[in-house]
């Protein structure tokens, strides 16, 4: 009776919706730097906990994105980790230096619930399989910002064979 | 007087109806204006916790994804988003018998819905014998075991979204197949991963 009751517990607190938001999605700069600002949102009543994590992307052969850890790019963060309220909104400043251009990365957002459902009743232990939602914001810097998206996919897709 | 008086306000009529007539012909020059739009992508999931221990399709098995967007309408309509999912961390505590004693094929989660639900992240690379795996024995584990699923991993495409203001949604099923997943009293841990891709 009490496994299914933490069984029930479980579904309970666990169907609650819980949706994510990062905005704006893109930027571009010029000469070598970028310094500006993003916002993530919890759009969810329960709390959760959000670690930005910088990563470098490259296209592969078939066209897709690889993402790798950031090596060569220096940048700082207001913040790496922060805890949403329900509905809470924030917003994440940064400051980017590349060696040399093009270059770009992405911050993502990784969103957990700040609380993860455990429950031990008994010699029963109750604990589920946790879905993390991370959302990216994307920066390509140039020596000129207009454009610079759309350049450096194209060198991409030439360095790669395609087109 | 009186005469004088009411031709100044005709007059002042006919300046004051010129000026709204400016106004209004001057108004489809203030809506042909570009706008910026403060793009923004979110993904709900409905059931952000699974319950491997429930009959796969059932409520607490599987979890809904809804991936919701804002582009700006200057984006080329070839702007795509992917979706990665994989899971990490993934350790099960699982007693009694049943269980499938074939390393790792006992968790292969699908993605359903959105246009194309053929693609299935697969699992079976998960788990080795050992301390650290299953352990391959007639009837399954009979103690705690854990195993390592870092590497199942699917990328999910969705081409061709239309750029504006409203707001789309396109809607997953994460689930476990039926017949793969343990129904015997244990715990299941880990983390999935949904990745969204847009603007690499």
């Amino acid at each position: 009776m009490k496994s299914l009751l933490g069984i029930a517990m479980l579904l309970t607190l666990s169907t609650f919706v819980s949706a994510q938001k990062i905005s704006p999605l893109e930027a571009e700069y010029g000469r070598g730097k970028a310094s500006g600002e993003f916002y993530v949102e919890n759009l969810s009543l329960s709390p959760m906990a959000v670690t930005i994590e910088p990563k470098g992307f490259a296209m592969n052969a078939n066209g897709k994105m690889d993402t790798f850890d950031l090596k060569d790019v220096k940048f700082k963060l207001s913040e790496m980790s922060m805890k949403l309220g329900p509905l809470e909104k924030h917003t994440v400043y940064y400051d980017v230096a590349c060696p040399s251009t093009p270059c770009h990365l992405a911050f993502y957002a990784r969103f957990v619930p700040a609380k993860r459902v455990k429950l031990d009743i008994g010699d029963k232990h109750f604990e589920g399989v946790t879905i993390a939602v991370h959302l990216p914001y994307v920066i390509y810097v140039c020596e000129k910002a207009k454009n610079c998206e759309v350049e450096t996919k194209e060198a991409m897709r030439k360095s790669v064979g395609l087109n | 007087m009186k005469r004088i008086g009411m031709l100044l306000v005709v007059v002042l009529a006919l300046f004051v109806n010129a000026g709204l007539a400016q106004t209004i012909y001057a108004a489809p020059a203030v809506l042909n204006t570009t706008f910026t739009v403060q793009e923004s992508l979110a993904l709900s999931v409905a059931n952000s916790t699974l319950d491997l221990t429930k009959t796969p399709g059932s409520a607490g098995n599987n979890a809904t994804i809804t991936l919701s967007y804002n582009l700006n309408p200057s984006r080329p309509n070839t702007q795509n988003v992917s979706l990665q999912v994989y899971l990490t961390d993934a350790t099960a505590a699982l007693t009694g018998a049943g269980l499938p004693n074939i390393p790792g094929t006992s968790l292969v989660p699908a993605l359903s819905g959105g246009p194309d639900p053929t693609q299935t992240i697969n699992f079976s690379d998960c788990g080795t014998t050992g301390p650290d795996g299953w352990v391959a024995t007639a009837g399954g584990p009979t103690s705690a075991n854990s195993m390592d699923c870092s590497r199942g991993y699917v990328r999910y495409s969705v081409w061709h979204l239309t750029p504006g203001l409203q707001n789309t949604t396109w809607a997953f099923n994460l689930g476990f197949k039926a017949g793969t997943t343990p129904t015997t009293a244990g715990s299941w841990s880990g983390t999935v991963n949904v990745i969204a891709e847009i603007g690499l």
